[in-house]
């Protein structure tokens, strides 16, 4: 009996803390490095490889899925990342990254927008304007 | 002089451009607005700081407002407008903070370089480039042996240009900013280095810094070291009275080391700062004491109970005579206190951020000596007390 709940609770679990990154279509990269990846989320890269502009998008920062993909997926406490716009925002170095209100909207975003980048829940269903970018 | 108001004309009318490029032609994602508005509040048992503080003063204020816009994929335009109440040391004038135009030539996963020309931050510790900014700091004062209030147009930005660039490494980022330029003065630089407002003005800056950060990928450790020369030619329109000091030059070396440590809920952070000053060439008193160099280091510990919630405690120590630590030589050959040359500030504070808009902090100092106390707000020499204490509240609002 316990070993079907723990199994069952195995097969729900990561549905709930686990997030993917979305990029639009445009974006020629199928992979990047998660210091990439950091690099791109606390605003210091603004140009995709291919020349486009990158696009960044997040869900409000108090939330909790914000701060779990913070954690689980840039490796990094979420208070940090507020630091490093804080600081290249007002000592005019960079912008701040788009807030979202729900993944829903930021699947719209991501899918609407060229060299946009996001993440959504792995339930989420996917767009045909939007892709999978794979974390090394 | 002209010059000057030549350059603030220019920027401010860059800055206006700017917005006014913002209003007219991009759409919602290319150009941002900040801003942010800080009430002070400051108590002391004796001394004046942040105005008449004794009988306690409100009279801390900071405004800003800043926007950035993106012209296109690798060219960012950014200004920011900064008023600052403070006391008699700073007037609440509305100045431009920076605005520059910023364009990275090199952009690859491996890191990026770019190039800043304009008004731009100088590049100084840890805390510099967003100092004004209650958001950005630790405290409501950050440790004022190496971020002076009472010197600060020096330390804020400068018109000339700055080239930086990352480079990703297995475990961490390098990343090194180098500044050429003329760093901004006024009165309080004369007020903070030749100790009064003589006849006579800085009237030509120049300088660099270079500023070296690693961190590892997940900035649990920060380590930066920064290292420049700033020079201030004084200009005195007649002959100097004896004393007083006449045409030279200000030559001044700084080297700041920089380590801080994070984990989920706490941070360790300390600087050390060491500034050589030259002002021989400047004659009258100076030229008694030709050259010295001051030594400041603070050790801080954060501690982010909630969320909202923080607190943190700080021992933040200065020299100004690194060869003088008691003040006893300058009391002997100048008739100054000796305890006007250090000070030693114990300091404890809490913070409360019940939003991402709000931020509340308190914090409380126990200081021994008036090395850097202003002498705008405390311009009799003999009424300075050694011993003192600093309550400090403060309020910001941001968007």
């Amino acid at each position: 009996m316990i070993r079907l709940l723990l199994f069952l609770l195995l097969l729900v679990l990561p549905r709930i803390v686990s997030s993917e990154v979305i990029v639009n279509s445009s974006v020629s990269l199928d992979s990047v490095s998660r210091q990439y990846l950091l690099s791109i989320f606390s605003m210091q890269t603004r140009v995709w490889p291919d020349g486009q502009s990158v696009r960044v998008y997040i869900l409000p920062p108090h939330k909790a899925e914000h701060q779990m993909f913070v954690k689980k997926e840039l490796k990094l406490f979420p208070y940090q990342l507020v630091k490093i716009w804080d600081r290249s925002v007002f000592s005019g170095s960079g912008q701040s990254p788009m807030v979202v209100e729900s993944f829903d909207e930021m699947l719209d975003k991501v899918s609407k927008n060229k060299g946009a980048i996001g993440y959504i829940s792995m339930d989420k269903g996917g767009s045909s304007d939007a892709k999978t970018l794979l974390v090394k | 002089m002209l010059r000057l108001y030549w350059l603030n004309r220019w920027f401010s009318a860059l800055l206006f451009s700017l917005l006014w490029v913002d209003f007219v032609a991009a759409d919602d994602i290319d150009w941002e607005v900040n801003g942010f508005v800080t009430q002070g509040f400051s108590l002391t048992d004796d001394n004046n700081f942040y105005g008449k503080s004794e009988s306690g003063s409100f009279d801390f204020r900071e405004l800003g407002i800043s926007s950035t816009t993106r012209l296109s994929e690798r060219f960012l335009v950014s200004g920011q407008l900064v008023s600052r109440r403070a006391g008699e040391v700073d007037d609440g004038k509305l100045s431009v903070d920076y605005a520059l135009v910023d364009y990275r030539f090199l952009e690859q996963q491996w890191g990026h370089a770019g190039i800043q020309v304009g008004r731009v931050k100088n590049p100084f510790g840890f805390y510099n480039t967003t100092r004004d900014v209650a958001f950005t700091r630790p405290s409501i004062m950050l440790p004022q042996s190496l971020y002076f209030d009472r010197a600060r147009n020096l330390e804020l930005s400068s018109d000339g240009l700055i080239l930086y660039g990352t480079k990703m490494l297995s475990g961490g980022r390098i990343k090194s900013e180098l500044l050429a330029g003329a760093p901004r003065k006024d009165k309080n630089v004369e007020y903070a280095y030749l100790n009064d407002d003589w006849p006579g003005s800085f009237d030509q800056t120049r300088g660099y810094l270079w500023r070296t950060e690693y961190s590892l990928n997940d900035y649990s450790f920060i380590g930066a070291f920064t290292y420049g020369n700033f020079k201030l030619d004084f200009d005195h329109p007649s002959t100097p009275a004896p004393g007083a000091p006449g045409d030279g030059r200000l030559d001044l070396g700084v080297i700041v080391l920089s380590l801080q440590y994070n984990w989920d809920k706490w941070s360790l952070t300390g600087e050390y700062f060491r500034q050589d000053v030259d002002w021989g060439s400047l004659g009258g008193v100076f030229a008694l004491k030709p050259e010295t160099a001051s030594e400041s280091f603070y050790l801080q510990l954060e501690h982010r109970l909630t969320s909202e919630l923080s607190m943190f405690a700080r021992r933040d120590v200065f020299y100004i005579d690194k060869d003088d630590k008691d003040g006893k030589k300058a009391e002997a050959l100048l008739g100054v206190p000796a305890y006007n040359q250090y000070a030693f500030d114990w300091t404890l504070g809490v913070g409360w951020e019940p939003s991402s808009h709000w931020l509340f902090r308190a914090e409380w100092h126990k200081v021994e000596g008036t090395g850097w106390l202003a002498t705008q707000d405390n311009p009799d020499q003999t009424k300075k007390k050694e011993n003192w204490d600093l309550f400090l509240l403060q309020a910001t609002y941001r968007f």
